[in-house]
């Protein structure tokens, strides 16, 4: 809201409150932004460093005066503030480092360097003179104000570590630009600055003749994709995976489908139409209830059934499983159980048998 | 030439091999983030990078930790063809769309020179594919409006863009998944999954006709296409058009 003469006008005023950060695991964090922590503080209209030296001063008149719950609430947002500060700080060292260009060293961030020197002995300083005062207040305190003036303590203190370990980043700072400098001087660069694609580039291409734009398209279409690496012919190579023998597969064993090669009563045999009787009966006597596949099949190998015989009941069981159409599912469920199957001879998931009492074959 | 030469020549052009590798990350090949972070502090490693890539017709656009970005020069075997972005062939008029599409895309992620500017290292903006088609059609929309209210503004005879996409059936995502191509959100989904297959958008889930995430690696190549010729062609056609017409 602001006056515009006598008026009162509206405005609206977009800020940024979180930036997405991409970590180098592809995994994505969130940042608050300056702007953010001042709304969230109350401080829109103040530099960070101007902010930091008001709620110090707020601090220590609180402390002075034994106003210790407010101190607390105090040096919460003094908290937030040498944070705030700690991200301007790294934000500009990033930026600098990432790309010299786009920094003004010698004039601005030498300055702003400086600056940020005496700013941080400053309230180092402040921040001891603070720990000694709060200190003294222990010494003397009741039971009640003992506690918050630990926190308190606390607090301040985790502050004055932040101003040490900031102070010794900014002290070899320049020699830090310099050598990136030498890193980055052949970087290539793009001359042209950066149109706005919503308002130059998209609405002009919109109200462009189609067969105008249709002949710029062409280049803009190859651009949008990243390089793509031709597959290279390599004669050696293609001959060899041409000639290398087929990789064994797990159904090795069964008998491949060539009638003169058959021969009769071995385990490899197919169904005969008598197994399948065999099976349907099992399936039959199956009691009702829940049972799992392992345990059944240690009862049958039990009871004399033959491999062959499970082996067939397995099939039969897989095709329900992975069939719900099959008749049997009409009064049997198959549903895996999530854990492996434990047998000497077949090896998949374990699956839970359930025949309804209701419906018969 | 001394060894140690050849030893960055061989490192070089291994680095351009794993940029070229459609879907391989830093975070999982230690010698690529090894690789990477040499040709970050090692400007002999860069300069030699730099011309490698050169003479296999690229150019390092830039890095991010995702990878280093890489482009094709158009005279080089790398590039993409236009029958790679569809195949079947496409009319002059599906043609447009695509690249209205691409375009699209590129200006609901980044719309001003500010969001171009961002640093290499910030994620981009989340979007839906529902949200891009209502993107294009607003903005058709738009011009539609203005040409029935300022009979000077534009022609139907000339047919502008704006026309073409606005007789494109325009569907959204249906519950079965199903698209039809030729749809504004059949082109637009198209155009993602192209861009995710370059590794440049990242897909987050199906909600919404699907939901993206724009990657650094997006904003880079977007970047280097604003000062690419196209875009300043199209820049320039517009007022181009306008004062030939206020001169008649």
């Amino acid at each position: 809201m602001a006056f515009d003469g006598d008026r009162v006008v509206h405005r609206e005023i977009s800020l940024r409150l979180l930036r997405e950060s991409e970590l180098g695991d592809g995994t994505i964090v969130l940042r608050a932004t300056t702007e953010a922590i001042n709304i969230y503080a109350g401080m829109l209209e103040y530099p960070v460093e101007d902010a930091q030296i008001a709620e110090e001063a707020v601090l220590r008149s609180q402390i002075h005066r034994g106003l210790i719950a407010d101190a607390v609430r105090t040096a919460t947002r003094y908290r937030m503030r040498s944070l705030e500060y700690e991200q301007k700080i790294q934000g500009y060292l990033e930026t600098a480092r990432r790309d010299v260009s786009q920094v003004d060293w010698i004039h601005e961030v030498l300055g702003f360097l400086a600056g940020a020197r005496t700013h941080l002995e400053e309230r180092q300083r402040h921040d001891q003179d603070l720990l000694r005062s709060i200190e003294a207040r222990q010494d003397v305190a009741s039971e009640g104000d003992a506690a918050q003036l630990a926190r308190l303590r606390d607090t301040v203190e985790e502050c004055y570590r932040r101003h040490m370990q900031l102070h010794g980043r900014i002290i070899p700072a320049n020699q830090d630009y310099l050598r990136e400098q030498d890193r980055q001087v052949f970087r290539p660069r793009l001359a042209a600055s950066y149109p706005d694609l919503e308002a130059d580039v998209l609405r002009a291409a919109l109200e462009l003749p189609t067969g105008v734009l249709a002949d710029l398209v062409d280049s803009l279409l190859a651009r949008f994709q990243p390089p793509r690496p031709p597959p290279q012919l390599r004669l050696g190579t293609l001959i060899d995976k041409l000639l290398a023998p087929r990789r064994a597969t797990e159904d090795a064993d069964v008998t491949p489908d060539h009638t003169d090669l058959e021969t009769i009563d071995t385990d490899h045999n197919y169904f005969a139409a008598d197994d399948h009787a065999v099976v349907a009966d099992l399936l039959t006597s199956l009691p009702p209830g829940e049972q799992t596949l392992s345990s059944w099949l240690v009862e049958l190998r039990t009871d004399g059934v033959e491999s062959r015989l499970l082996r067939l009941l397995g099939l039969r069981l897989l095709t329900v499983f992975g069939n719900p159409g099959d008749p049997l599912g009409r009064w049997l469920d198959v549903a895996a159980s999530g854990r492996p199957l434990i047998d000497p001879d077949f090896f998949g998931d374990d699956l839970i048998l359930c025949k309804r009492q209701d419906t018969r074959p | 030439m001394t060894p140690l030469h050849i030893e960055a020549i061989e490192s070089a052009a291994r680095l351009v091999a794993f940029g070229l590798t459609p879907g391989l990350k830093p975070a999982r090949e230690p010698a690529y983030a090894q690789l990477i972070e040499r040709y970050r502090t090692d400007a002999a490693m860069r300069q030699c990078t730099d011309t490698v890539a050169r003479g296999l017709h690229l150019a390092v656009l830039g890095f991010t930790p995702q990878g280093i970005v890489l482009g094709a020069d158009e005279d080089g075997p790398f590039v993409h063809k236009l029958s790679d972005y569809r195949r079947g062939g496409l009319s002059v008029e599906d043609r447009m769309c695509h690249g209205l599409v691409q375009l699209a895309i590129a200006a609901w992620c980044f719309p001003t020179a500010q969001d171009l500017a961002v640093s290499d290292d910030s994620a981009g903006v989340r979007f839906t594919t529902n949200k891009v088609v209502g993107y294009i059609t607003a903005r058709c929309e738009e011009l539609q409006r203005r040409s029935q209210h300022d009979p000077e503004f534009g022609s139907p005879e000339l047919r502008e863009a704006w026309r073409a996409i606005l007789q494109r059936p325009e569907t959204r995502a249906t519950p079965d998944g199903r698209r039809t191509a030729n749809t504004l959100f059949g082109m637009v989904d198209y155009a993602l999954e192209v861009l995710e297959k370059g590794g440049l958008v990242r897909r987050m889930s199906d909600d919404d006709g699907g939901t993206w995430q724009a990657l650094a690696a997006y904003r880079i190549h977007v970047r280097e296409l604003a000062a690419h010729d196209a875009f300043t062609l199209i820049q320039s056609a517009r007022p181009g058009a306008r004062d030939t017409a206020s001169q008649e």
